[in-house]
């Protein structure tokens, strides 16, 4: 019996054993499996983390890339002179500048009334150009100017351009509003502009109609414009219907017109294929200046032909503008007629961005006593030279210094005395664009 | 009259002279050696349906300097410039518009104020962007470098040639 207790405690004891060692087994392959289960979350947790701080990463270089370009974009977009404030949406893209200018002048002889020097302040020019989809374009310019008087100086707005335009294909453009003239060059490329100006003063010839020029500077008309290639270059052809010149010489006739007679301004132009930058243009216009109810002596019409030519060479270095100028005025009250000649050539040298002295010399020689320029002494000879800097010490505002001289007629006291002197300009201005 | 236009003459000598000088020194006279230089060559793309195919040299200089604004279709042309920091565009102005920067950003203040042009042409900020612009407007026209022209656009031909052709005229060199 108790042989038997003895094997069974034994069996049992071995059978407890073997239970505990089986379930020892099983915890230790429960404690791998777990470690490795643990690991490879933790393993994938990784590669998770990886993965996101990637698409992180991805995602805020893209950002910056796509800041960058915008970036990029907009100072490219801003890559012109002053604001370049440029407005676009939907098929509209409009563009506002702003032009000004002051100076200080030594004058001898003096003006009339005034002392030798003085500051004066120039002008503010707003201009606006618009493109209203692919072939309608408008333009505007305001300008307020301060003139001087007799006694006093006076200061006002006025609206120098404005018109609309269909561009039909680059050869046929219809133009219809008021414009400056292009029987001066000058008038036509700078405008009121002065920052645009290489020198402070205009030519004599391209001077404003108040300002003692003898052209009819302002065009309240039609102009058909447009431009084609050819074997010798490219040509351009102008045909112009406008008000034309009012009974005096500073008359400017932009919204009304004294007589049906409207002013003709016929122009062809070529930029010739063999000499890179430069232009050339040959204008005549014909009209005829109603009669001057106040002046016996222009009692009856002016018939009035003018012929210009013009050159422009801008080259990487150098700037030539020059102007002939031929007017005919035949006076149907004496039956006399008159000719006038005016000229100018003008040479800038591009010494580097910065600085660019200018050379001019022109003058103007009337016929005495052209009874449409007489009265205000514009049929009096002028010859000078100028001579000066520009400076443009920051992109979009520049200096500019000049000195000019020469030789003048004068009528002496409203008489009818006329006698010969020289004079001396020294100028100062200070231009701007924004 | 000889009192007046001499003294001016001597005057005019004489500042320009000094003005030489100071430009002469602010450039500064030495000449460091020239270093490598390597060519590239600029395609100039547009839209793939644009008719055209080839242009003269002088034409595409029109188009560039916007004197001509419409393609035979009289579909207005875009034109596209590329980075003004670009060798591209540095090679633009030299071959094409024979003016620096600064001056050609007066040149289009001039264009404008004067009524030639609407607006001027605008700037992208890589081929990437080029390729984009001229893919969206039939009128398009844009210049990249040969290397990077990018999909969906028409290369055209200048002068008959195309990039990489011998004698191909808008080619500049680069420094590497």
């Amino acid at each position: 019996m108790t042989r038997l207790w003895l094997i069974a405690l034994a069996l049992g004891a071995g059978f407890a054993g073997a239970v505990h060692a089986d379930e020892d087994a099983a915890a230790a392959q429960g404690g791998a499996a777990h470690e490795r289960r643990i690991g490879q979350l933790e393993k994938e947790n990784r590669e998770l983390r990886d993965r996101l701080e990637r698409v992180e990463q991805r995602d805020t270089d893209d950002q910056r890339t796509m800041i960058a370009e915008a970036v990029q974009d907009y100072e490219e977009q801003s890559a012109g002179v002053g604001l370049n404030m440029l407005v676009r949406r939907n098929d509209i893209t409009a563009m506002f500048q702003i032009f000004g200018h002051v100076g200080a002048v030594y004058s001898n002889p003096e003006k009339t009334n005034r002392s030798n020097t003085f500051f004066f302040n120039g002008s503010v020019d707003f201009f606006m150009s618009a493109k209203i989809g692919d072939h309608f374009q408008v333009l505007s310019e305001t300008v307020f100017q301060s003139g001087v008087g007799i006694d006093s100086d006076s200061s006002g707005f006025d609206q120098e351009r404005l018109w609309g335009a269909w561009r039909f294909s680059d050869a046929v453009q219809v133009k219809f509003g008021l414009e400056h003239s292009p029987i001066s060059l000058w008038n036509r490329v700078f405008h009121h502009g002065a920052w645009l100006e290489l020198t402070i003063s205009r030519p004599f010839l391209a001077r404003f109609e108040a300002g003692g020029g003898i052209l009819p500077m302002h065009n309240a008309g039609i102009e058909i414009t447009g431009s084609f290639p050819t074997a010798a270059g490219r040509a351009s052809y102008f045909v112009v219907v406008s008000n034309g010149r009012g009974p005096g010489a500073a008359d400017v006739q932009e919204f009304s017109d004294r007589n049906d007679h409207k002013a003709v301004t016929l122009g062809l132009a070529l930029e010739p294929a063999r000499v890179e930058g430069l232009k050339i243009w040959l204008f005549w216009r014909v009209d005829e200046a109603p009669p001057d109810t106040d002046d016996p002596a222009r009692a009856r019409p002016v018939r009035i032909h003018m012929f210009s030519f013009q050159l422009q060479y801008e080259g990487e270095k150098f700037e030539v503008l020059s102007e002939v100028l031929h007017i005919s005025n035949d006076d149907r009250t004496g039956g006399t007629t008159f000719e006038h000649w005016a000229a100018y050539v003008q040479v800038g040298y591009l010494l580097n961005d910065r600085w660019t002295p200018f050379l001019r010399v022109g003058g103007r020689w009337m016929d005495r006593g052209d009874p449409y320029y007489a009265p205000l002494n514009r049929d009096l000879d002028i010859f000078g030279v100028v001579l000066g800097v520009r400076f443009d010490f920051l992109d979009n505002v520049a200096m500019k210094l000049e000195i000019g001289a020469g030789e003048q007629e004068r009528r002496r006291g409203g008489s009818s005395t006329i006698d010969e002197g020289g004079y001396i300009v020294i100028s100062y201005q200070l231009s701007w664009i924004f | 009259m000889r009192r007046v236009i001499l003294p001016l003459f001597f005057a005019l000598s004489a500042l320009s002279g000094a003005l030489g000088g100071l430009n002469a020194a602010v450039a500064g006279d030495s000449k460091p050696a020239a270093p490598k230089q390597e060519a590239l060559g600029l395609a100039v793309i547009v839209h793939p349906k644009n008719p055209v195919k080839k242009l003269s040299f002088s034409e595409l200089r029109a188009f560039l300097k916007v004197k001509q604004q419409f393609w035979p279709n009289r579909q207005r042309c875009r034109v596209f410039l590329p980075p003004t920091r670009s060798a591209a565009y540095g090679i633009l102005l030299k071959r094409v518009y024979k003016m620096s920067h600064k001056k050609l950003q007066k040149y289009w203040v001039r264009q404008l104020f004067s009524g030639q042009i609407p607006s001027k042409p605008d700037f992208v900020s890589s081929s990437t962007a080029a390729g984009s612009q001229v893919r969206k407007a039939l009128g398009a026209l844009s210049i990249v470098p040969a290397n990077r022209v990018p999909k969906g656009v028409k290369v055209l031909l200048i002068d008959g040639k195309r990039p990489g052709d011998k004698g191909y005229a808008l080619v500049g060199t680069i420094k590497p």
